[in-house]
């Protein structure tokens, strides 16, 4: 018994590094040996996927990217199943950003999609099937903007062509005529603030995806019915990944996650233990 | 050797070294880690002062004062002072890009110069206006924000109704079929809803089908599929009927949409429209009027409910020769559906100015409100350009409704027109006629039924998400559909409903508890310490979920990181290790 609470007293003065590379171990690992655990698709992301799905080939959706390389492993892969799953579904893009990293992952998303087996043969066009209208700042003022004239908030896209010389713009002149709005989210100006700007006031059809750190604050929005569908996290990136069936880096990060996520609770459990068993003897 | 040290490679080595220099703080503070760390905040601040010129300052301030060469050429050109030959090369001085600023623009700039006054200790208060300008702007936006997208929905979302049976028909409605497991509440409304759900499919199916071919074929593929599960149990009997009508409005259209196909087959005498063109005269009336009724009461039944229609037939008769001319040919076209037409057009509900020319053709009125709907401008027929038609033509897709030879033949009697223009008019009103139809269709309330029997059970629309539903779908079909509240286990019923309730239940006890922590006016004892103790205890799990979610961002920026180091193994690899060789040197160096 003694020999038990001292390996436990020496657990809670355990160096925190060892901590760090156990951590380290856990996520690398199942990157480079990938074990394939079954994960179960969030019906929030089902959601999602079948907003999409609804919409009639042709329809106009627009992608509002809101993040920055700091949310690349979050969201990234999740531009990238999105872009590929609206333009198999032959569906016309318009991406804005209110990020200023966020363009060039636009971009990158983007021409990775196009590269797709089943995106190549249909010959998709830039500024007639898809357009990046790139940064514009102003947060919440963009939104309204956007609200009552697009044209007027981006007068040109990203690679500088005037948007009344963009076919695919001259169906988009306002937020309420896409029939659905997309956010991409890292941050704020995010998913909230497109909500309570521009969703209700606009009567948008609005969907997200998040960082794992905002969707605590986001689900109440879907609870509500503001939001049809809600993705966060990688995890959020791997169900819309698998719904797509295009496993890509955020299915691959699966596993680590589950790892680190043993990881953090077997220590939480044995700190907790450590410390109640050991609580009389320290004092 | 030249391919090794090329800039890819530097970059590579770069990319790795750098972020295991950031890692290696977890190991201790350490040179290393703080060069890293500079450079990232130097080329982030270097980034941002671009990104802050270049995306802001320069479009939207700079621009706007001094315009560029190009926009100022652009703006005489516009204003007829700038002929197109001098255009490339006028020269345009400071002062006139200065002349042709916007000067609203010098506000804000003055307003953001005064900002910089907050590192004056004697004028600092000048500072204080831009900041009550723009804490004043936003505020109203807050506000509206708030109130409009924050306050109103999410109290509306805590309106629940306990008994649970929002959630099982919200899960109904979102699942699209009954899966097993989804429901849970209330027989009645069951069965009512299920044999709602199967008449209305028996409805929309008539209606598709009568409206032509466009949905006929996708829904008698699938409709065959559920009509023949004849052994579903279904002891209400309100489901029994409701399937039975599936099968009946299945059965009525199938048979009806072919014969009807094959009367107006007849009726052309499958002669190509080019050659020999027959009006509206020569089909066989007698035979197709027993039809003419449903006809005409599908079309108008599907338009009226549009918005404009909702407002009455009276009232929408004038807009459809401009708006609907699908209602309007298919009234006008028929004997039985022109007179009550004409009548109410020409009745005292229109004012004078909106009653149709009656001394022209009903065929050029056709013809006319036609145009002005595919073009928003009123193009007279004779005026309609091949390059419209071709551009008109590459935008719609080809058609194979069922009335396509019918509405061709009665288009094609605009006389004296070039066969092309006249396939382009008659494409392109056939075009809108099925697009509206079928946007009708989608409008209505079951509209999403049809999608999603065709998203379940198409092959080539199947999905990860969806196969696993059609594989059981296929496996027991009957089982599949069986609402599992009415006829599957009682226990199972019960238990859901008492999920639900409890889960309302605890949401309502949670808020309330946790509004009464933060009440202060009172000292936290008795019952009210009870309550307070009940507050932070959610308040905890609350805050415990948020920090599951905030463990599982940061595990997935690690998991970004390795992933980016895993792309270059080798660099990675070679950056660790000249990293620990750089570190055991760097500590035997301050030990010593």
């Amino acid at each position: 018994m003694n020999a038990l609470l001292r390996g436990l007293q020496r657990f809670l003065a355990l160096d925190r590094r060892w901590i760090f590379l156990l951590m380290a171990l856990c996520i690398l690992t199942p990157l480079i040996v990938p074990f394939g655990l079954p994960f179960s698709t969030d019906p929030a992301v089902q959601n999602l996927y079948q907003a999409i799905e609804d919409l009639d080939e042709g329809s106009v959706v627009l992608v509002s990217c809101d993040y920055d390389p700091g949310s690349k492993p979050e969201l990234q892969p999740f531009s990238e199943a999105l872009f590929r799953h609206l333009f198999r579904r032959k569906l016309k893009v318009v991406v804005s950003c209110l990020w200023a990293g966020a363009p060039p992952l636009v971009n990158q998303a983007i021409e990775q999609a196009l590269q797709a087996e089943e995106i190549k043969p249909l010959g998709l066009k830039d500024k007639i099937d898809y357009v990046n209208l790139g940064y514009k700042d102003g947060r919440q003022l963009a939104m309204l903007g956007m609200g009552e004239n697009i044209h007027a908030t981006f007068p040109q896209s990203y690679d500088g062509t005037p948007v009344s010389q963009i076919p695919l713009m001259q169906s988009l002149r306002k937020l309420g005529d896409s029939d659905l709005f997309v956010n991409v989210s890292g941050g704020s100006p995010g998913t909230k603030e497109w909500v309570e700007t521009a969703q209700g006031r606009f009567g948008l059809k609005m969907v997200a995806a998040c960082t794992a750190v905002m969707a605590p604050d986001n689900i109440p929005y879907y609870e509500a019915g503001q939001l049809a569908g809600l993705a966060g996290g990688m995890k959020g990136s791997a169900d819309y990944e698998q719904l797509v069936g295009v496993p890509g880096l955020a299915t691959r990060g699966m596993d680590a996650q589950s790892f680190g996520h043993l990881l953090i609770i077997a220590f939480i459990a044995l700190g907790n233990v450590a410390y109640f068993m050991t609580r009389g003897r320290r004092n | 050797m030249g391919a090794l040290f090329s800039v890819e490679v530097l970059g590579a080595f770069l990319v790795c070294f750098s972020t295991l220099m950031i890692f290696s703080f977890l190991y201790k503070d350490n040179p290393f880690y703080k060069f890293a760390e500079h450079v990232f905040v130097g080329v982030s601040t270097g980034y941002g002062v671009v990104l802050v010129w270049f995306q802001i300052l320069k479009p939207n301030l700079i621009n706007r004062l001094l315009p560029p060469v190009d926009a100022v050429r652009q703006q005489l050109f516009r204003a007829g002072q700038l002929a197109p030959e001098a255009y490339p090369d006028q020269p345009v001085s400071l002062l006139e890009r200065l002349a042709h600023g916007q000067f609203i623009y010098y506000v804000f700039l003055a307003l953001g110069i005064l900002m910089l006054f907050k590192i004056s200790r004697k004028l600092h208060w000048l500072s204080r206006w831009p900041l009550a300008y723009v804490i004043g702007a936003f505020a109203g936006i807050q506000i509206i924000q708030a109130a409009q997208g924050a306050l109103v929905p999410q109290l509306e979302a805590t309106m629940k109704d306990f008994s649970g049976k929002e959630t099982v028909v919200t899960a109904m409605e979102s699942a699209g079929v009954l899966p097993e497991g989804e429901m849970g509440a209330r027989r009645q409304a069951q069965a009512d809803w299920i044999a709602d759900w199967l008449q209305a499919l028996g409805e929309d199916s008539s209606r598709a089908a009568a409206a032509g071919r466009a949905w006929q074929g996708e829904l008698e593929q699938r409709l065959n599929g559920l009509a023949g599960l004849a052994d579903i149990e279904a002891p209400e009997s309100r489901v029994r009927e409701g399937f039975k009508a599936m099968r009946v409005g299945q059965a009525q259209v199938v048979g009806a949409d072919a014969e009807f196909e094959r009367l107006l087959c007849a009726g052309l005498g499958g002669t190509p429209v080019e050659e020999s063109l027959p009006v509206p005269g020569q089909l066989p009336t007698e035979e197709l009027a027993p039809w003419q009724d449903r006809l005409l009461l599908v079309a108008t039944r599907v338009w009226l409910e549009s918005p404009a229609g909702r407002a009455g037939l009276a009232e929408a008769c004038g807009p459809y020769l401009d708006l609907a001319p699908a209602v309007a040919a298919e009234a006008l076209a028929f004997p039985a559906g022109r007179p009550p037409l004409v009548q109410l057009l020409k009745s005292e509900a229109f004012p004078a100015e909106r009653q149709p020319d009656w001394s022209l053709p009903v065929t050029r009125r056709l013809a006319d409100s036609l145009l002005s709907e595919v073009n928003p401008r009123p193009v007279l027929l004779g005026e309609w350009k091949a390059e419209q038609v071709r551009n008109l033509l590459e935008r719609l897709a080809p058609l194979d409704g069922g009335y396509r030879a019918e509405l061709e033949a009665r288009l094609a009697v605009f006389a004296g027109l070039p066969d092309s223009t006249r396939r382009a008019a008659s494409t392109a009103f056939l075009t809108y006629w099925r697009a509206g139809v079928l946007r009708e269709l989608r409008l209505l309330r079951q509209g999403w039924l049809l999608h999603t029997i065709a998203l379940h059970t198409s092959p080539d629309r199947v999905t990860p998400y969806t196969r696993p539903q059609l594989d059981a779908f296929r496996r027991d079909p009957a089982g599949f559909l069986k609402p599992y509240g009415v006829t599957g286990s009682s226990t199972r019923m019960r238990v859901d409903m008492l999920v639900e309730i409890l889960s309302n239940l605890l949401v309502v006890i949670g808020v309330c508890a946790g509004v009464f922590y933060f009440f202060f006016s009172k000292k936290h004892t008795g019952a009210l310490g009870v309550v307070s103790k009940v507050g932070i205890a959610f308040l905890m799990m609350s805050f415990g979920a948020s920090f599951g979610y905030t463990v599982m961002g940061r595990i997935s920026l690690a998991i970004g990181r390795f992933q980016d180091l895993l792309a270059w193994p080798v660099m990675a690899g070679t950056a660790l290790l000249v990293l620990i060789v750089a570190l055991y040197l760097e500590s035997r160096r301050a030990k010593a």
